[in-house]
């Protein structure tokens, strides 16, 4: 018997994992801000699960029948957090592109949301403790 | 919901023969709290939906934290105000079991 596995759940889940995961790649950022030749990351979360939960897309979906068909449109399937390197724009003479007042703020942004989906994973167990003790 | 918590109006006491008139007979009182509970149920079920999707807009962007918090809040509120007045309920009625004839 499974509680709390509904896809709200899951999403909460890897939302968290997807914070811890952004503050180890901005933390890396900002150690190696001096490092030349060093190129920023960054952790997709969000815009992965916009395309997966799509909130405001038109429902066009293709029906799978096995597991390794590739799904079209919207899948009930929670994404994975993934890390990707900016390799585009330089910020020193160094071939370096890291911002060290931008880390901080997106540091400050996920540690904010962090928090909201720590506190949103808490509110679930507690209803679910609720409605299983009674009272 | 909160705002429906009146069970049966309220009556003053006269008399015992006021008693009978208050909630009709025992079968409607119960039917009404029963549906009083039902309602209650499907309330809770509605905010804690209504929870989860601003949860899953603030994922997006879309809404803000204050209306996840107020959202959450507000389900988790009744929740305790529903399972309470159910555990009045099953008071009572283990206290009228016990109760000498």
């Amino acid at each position: 018997m499974q509680v709390l596995s509904g896809t709200g759940f899951r999403r909460l889940e890897q939302a968290v994992q997807a914070g811890e995961m952004r503050q180890k790649v901005i933390s890396n950022n900002i150690a190696n801000a001096d490092t030349p030749n060093f190129k920023r990351s960054e952790v997709l979360f969000e815009e992965l699960l916009q395309g997966a939960a799509g909130a405001n897309q038109p429902v066009l979906q293709g029906r799978r029948t096995n597991a390794r068909h590739i799904a079209i449109g919207p899948s009930g399937s929670v994404p994975e957090a993934q890390r990707i390197t900016d390799e585009h724009d330089r910020m020193n003479n160094n071939a370096n592109n890291v911002d060290i007042d931008r880390e901080m703020a997106l540091l400050a942004q996920n540690q904010l949301g962090y928090n909201v989906y720590i506190q949103q994973i808490s509110h679930d167990v507690k209803m679910m403790r609720t409605a299983i003790e009674g009272r | 919901m909160i705002n429906q918590m009146s069970l049966f109006p309220v009556r003053p006491a006269h008399g015992p023969e006021t008693v009978e008139q208050a909630g009709g007979t025992p079968a409607e009182m119960t039917r009404s709290f029963g549906d009083y509970l039902q309602q209650a149920l499907n309330g809770v079920g509605a905010m804690e939906q209504n929870a989860s999707a601003v949860t899953d807009r603030f994922m997006l962007g879309q809404a803000d934290v204050s209306d996840v918090m107020i959202a959450s809040q507000q389900a988790e509120l009744s929740l305790a105000l529903t399972s309470q007045v159910r555990n009045k309920v099953i008071d009572a009625y283990q206290e009228i079991m016990r109760m000498q004839m």
